[in-house]
């Protein structure tokens, strides 16, 4: 089977890192973007089967994200990481779409089963 | 009688001889005309006779003796024209004729030429003399049947020429004598007037002289002041009790009020045929004849100095008047003089009283003391009082209670005095004006008390002027202005008595008045006194209240000051927890995909020390943002220390550059390297620049271009830390009180209103200064100024 394509957007290199790094541990196709502005261009040329992006980001942030990447693949899982501190975003972020809220620091199993959840319900999604 | 003319010559010369020398042995014409009218009416054997005598300076003829007739004769004085004096011929006295055979004479008063004409057979010698000067003598035989004939009429007219000279010689004696005696009292009058400039010592030595002089029962004298009212009234010969019983003085009109305005002199013989005798009081003794001359000098009358009733019914002559007018000019210059020190002495008195006054009120704290001391200084100073009471209103119940009373009576005066003081003071306190009574028994309606007590009174109201009072706008600073009175309240009622009618002149009215202000003065100072001592202790309160919250403030402050620091904190925390967020989330994931590879056997050396390097990257980025928050948090040493001021920015870009970026604000730092230093704690120059760089972030929210930029520089002596911003601006209106405490343009819950007040205030203690400024081509620009280290401090200008 073809491995999932994931777009990991985040302005901190570390996570950036960290987490291509336990994605593609995982078996997924990982491909990154430093902010919202690069994603899109992102989104443009290629196909994704998940979004995972920060919330907080210069230029472009995760809620515009979202909004861009519904507009061109309106059933794409996204999933949008918080700090804690961001907790009050949360109304306008569920207003841009169905998304996932994962809170920073998370642990990198329950990340990685609920990317492998969103996987299966966009699958069967298309399926049906 | 005719016996003694037909002794023969001889016996008549030495008879002749006798008499003259008899006369000349007499001093006063009087005596000498009464000796040679007895001697020759034993002599002729006359049942009567008559002798009038004109003195050189008078016109009439003067009856100087008589003898025989029963009842005396009425006629006292022959004027010119009485029929009598044509008959004898002024210029031809040597004239002797019987009544009998004189032609009928009409014309004369009927008393007089009946008692004359009675005198049948008489005989009329003229007695010769100086010009002016002449005799009548009239002797009668009493019947028809002895009449004299012309025997007798030679021997008359031979004796009248050697009684002439008798008489002339006595008279001439008679009147050295009184010319000396006049000139004795003139003199007496003159050393006396010169010796004393009391002026009532002066008034009475006038009268006095004045009676003296032309033998008058009474002399009076009426001083008026400039205004031309009656000052002085002196009088000698009076009284006391006839004095007492004059109601008024002379009021300046009629007889008194000519002689004032006319400066005239004023003979009168008959007072009572004059219709000008009218300015007489009524109860003033009955006058018949009088002289009246003004006391004058420097053309301006003085008054007037009369006498009245000549001693023995006689009437007064030219010289009289000629020695009253003299004494006058003596007395008018002795009357200016005694007035001029009269009224020094009279200032010089009031201003004494009013010094005591005033020296008291100023040491004198309690108001009672102060009004006894006007009280008596009312007494004291206004001689005619003799009783003096101030009488306060009760503010709350609006009536009067005595406060001070001074006397210097020695019976104390009786209920019904005091009732009627009471009225008086009443009266003036409802018309708020002075009541001045000069005779209380010439008011109807008023009790009238015992008689030694008071005739005359006078209240005058105590009320404060404009300048009295200290209701000013100093008061209005309190809460509870002082409640001063109102101008023209009347605060209290000083009345002051006499036990003499009219017994307050217009000087005793002016110094009454003025203490009465002096007393209105301590009144109103009292009730200010009072009221601010009210005000005092009230505020004394709330200064002991406020100063319980001040300090209770103070530490509310310091909190507050401490809170503002950790909401400028709070509303870093979202920065901060996200920067924590991230490192921690990178540790984590990090070490979880350690195990992920070791689980796998797929941790290769490579990878362990790549993932390695990133969690100590990400401890050190985690550590340090906790170093910032931690140096920032605490509270302020206060300890002064050099430091670049690029320091406490790097250290605020260090905390806030992520969330600057985050809101995509561009961050241009022009930093002067090798800045000389500033003194300063770093702790509270980092605030100053964390709160400065919070407000340009907050100002650019939704601006179009975000751009910060941070520049340090030094110019003279002074080192400026800048921050600019582009975003919304301050208006000018605005800028002075952005650095107020709790003033804010930020939605509530935003912003605490503190920080520009608490960066305001840490700039002032480091000696420097804020400036605000239009940034171009929009926002605001803030310059924190500070002196350069180790200099000594001085303000830019």
């Amino acid at each position: 089977m073809n491995a999932a394509k994931i777009l990991v957007v985040d302005d901190d290199r570390p996570l950036r890192h960290g987490l291509s790094q336990l994605l593609e541990l995982a078996g997924y196709e990982v491909c990154t973007a430093e902010d919202g502005l690069e994603a899109t261009e992102a989104l443009a040329g290629q196909r994704f089967d998940l979004l995972l992006t920060d919330l907080k980001m210069p230029r472009m942030d995760g809620i515009e994200l979202t909004r861009e990447a519904r507009r061109r693949l309106p059933w794409i899982p996204v999933i949008v990481l918080t700090g804690i501190g961001d907790l009050e975003s949360v109304q306008e972020i569920l207003q841009a779409g169905t998304v996932e809220l994962v809170t920073k620091p998370f642990e990198a199993n329950q990340m990685l089963s609920t990317i492998k959840r969103l996987l299966e319900i966009a699958a069967n999604a298309a399926e049906g | 009688m005719i016996r003694w003319f037909r002794r023969g010559r001889r016996e008549n010369g030495s008879f002749l001889e006798g008499l003259t020398s008899t006369i000349a042995s007499l001093r006063t014409v009087d005596e000498a005309a009464s000796m040679l009218l007895s001697r020759l009416r034993e002599a002729l054997g006359a049942q009567r006779g008559a002798f009038f005598v004109k003195e050189p300076s008078d016109v009439s003829f003067r009856l100087v003796a008589e003898v025989g007739f029963d009842p005396p004769l009425a006629v006292k004085e022959l004027e010119p024209s009485h029929p009598l004096i044509p008959l004898l011929g002024p210029m031809n006295p040597l004239l002797m004729r019987a009544v009998s055979q004189a032609p009928t004479i009409t014309g004369v008063d009927p008393e007089a030429m009946l008692r004359i004409q009675e005198m049948r057979g008489e005989i009329f010698a003229g007695v010769p003399g100086n010009p002016g000067f002449a005799g009548i003598l009239v002797l009668g035989a009493g019947s028809a049947e002895h009449s004299y004939g012309d025997e007798e009429r030679d021997l008359l007219h031979d004796l009248m020429g050697p009684v002439a000279a008798a008489l002339e010689t006595a008279m001439a004696f008679a009147e050295t004598e009184r010319r000396t005696r006049q000139m004795e009292v003139l003199h007496e009058a003159a050393r006396s007037l010169a010796s004393t400039l009391d002026l009532e010592a002066v008034l009475h030595t006038l009268v006095a002289s004045a009676r003296k002089l032309v033998g008058a029962r009474f002399a009076a004298l009426a001083a008026f002041d400039k205004r031309g009212d009656l000052s002085h009234f002196v009088h000698d010969g009076l009284t006391p009790y006839t004095h007492g019983e004059i109601t008024r003085k002379p009021s300046g009109r009629g007889l008194l009020g000519m002689v004032l305005k006319e400066g005239e002199l004023l003979r009168l013989d008959e007072i009572s045929r004059d219709p000008r005798a009218a300015g007489f009081p009524d109860g003033h003794p009955v006058m018949k004849n009088m002289v009246m001359v003004p006391i004058a000098a420097h053309g301006r009358v003085f008054g007037n100095l009369y006498v009245t009733e000549k001693a023995n019914g006689q009437r007064f002559t030219g010289e009289d008047e000629k020695q009253l007018l003299s004494l006058a000019a003596d007395g008018a210059l002795a009357l200016e003089n005694a007035r001029l020190f009269h009224e020094t002495q009279l200032r010089l008195t009031k201003l004494q009283a009013l010094y005591d006054v005033s020296e008291r009120l100023a040491r004198a704290q309690e108001l009672d003391a102060i009004l006894q001391v006007v009280a008596d200084r009312g007494c004291v100073s206004v001689p005619p009082a003799e009783v003096a009471i101030i009488h306060m209103v009760d503010p709350t119940s609006g009536g009067l209670s005595a406060r001070a009373v001074a006397a210097r009576i020695a019976v104390a005066p009786d209920a019904a005095a005091w009732d009627l003081v009471r009225i008086i003071a009443l009266e003036t306190l409802q018309t708020g004006r002075m009541t001045y009574i000069p005779d209380v028994s010439h008011r109807p309606g008023l009790p009238i008390p015992a008689l030694s007590a008071f005739r005359s009174m006078v209240s005058m109201p105590l009320i404060v002027g404009d300048e009295g009072n200290g209701n000013g706008s100093a008061g209005q600073e309190f809460d509870a202005a002082p409640a001063g009175p109102v101008v023209g309240e009347v605060l209290g009622v000083l009345c002051a008595a006499s036990a003499l009618p009219n017994a307050f002149d217009d000087d005793s009215l002016r110094l009454l008045a003025t203490l009465s202000h002096q007393a209105a003065v301590a009144m109103s100072k009292a009730r200010i006194t009072t009221s601010l001592r009210q005000s005092l202790e009230a505020l004394e309160q709330r200064s002991i209240e406020l100063e319980a919250s001040l300090s209770e403030l103070r530490t509310t402050q310091s909190q507050l000051v401490q809170a503002a620091k950790l909401a400028s904190l709070g509303t870093l925390s979202a920065g901060i927890a996200h920067e924590l967020n991230n490192p921690l989330a990178g540790i984590k994931l990090h070490t979880q995909n350690l195990q992920l590879l070791r689980q796998r056997t797929a941790l290769t050396d490579e990878l362990l020390i790549e993932n390695l390097l990133v969690i100590d990257e990400l401890v050190d980025k985690a550590s340090r943002i906790i170093q910032l928050f931690r140096t920032f948090a605490r509270q302020s040493t206060g300890k002064h220390e050099a430091v670049d001021v690029n320091v406490p920015i790097d250290e605020a870009l260090s905390m806030l550059g992520e969330q600057l970026r985050l809101r995509d604000i561009r961050v241009i730092r022009e930093a002067t390297v090798r800045i000389s230093p500033v003194l300063g704690d770093p702790n509270q120059l980092e605030q100053v620049v964390v709160n400065l760089i919070n407000n340009a972030r907050d100002a650019m929210d939704r601006a179009a271009s975000k751009e910060l930029r941070l520049r340090t520089f030094e110019t003279g002596g002074w080192v400026t830390l800048e921050v600019a911003d582009t975003g919304c601006g301050i208006p000018a209106s605005d800028r002075d009180r952005i650095f107020d405490p709790f003033y804010t343009t930020k939605e509530v819950g935003r912003g605490t209103g503190l920080g520009l007040s608490i960066t305001h205030r840490i700039v002032e203690n480091h000696g420097g200064r804020i400036e605000v400024d239009d940034n171009q081509p929009t926002g605001t620009v803030f310059r924190v100024i500070l002196p350069r280290a180790k200099e000594t401090s001085r303000r830019p200008s």
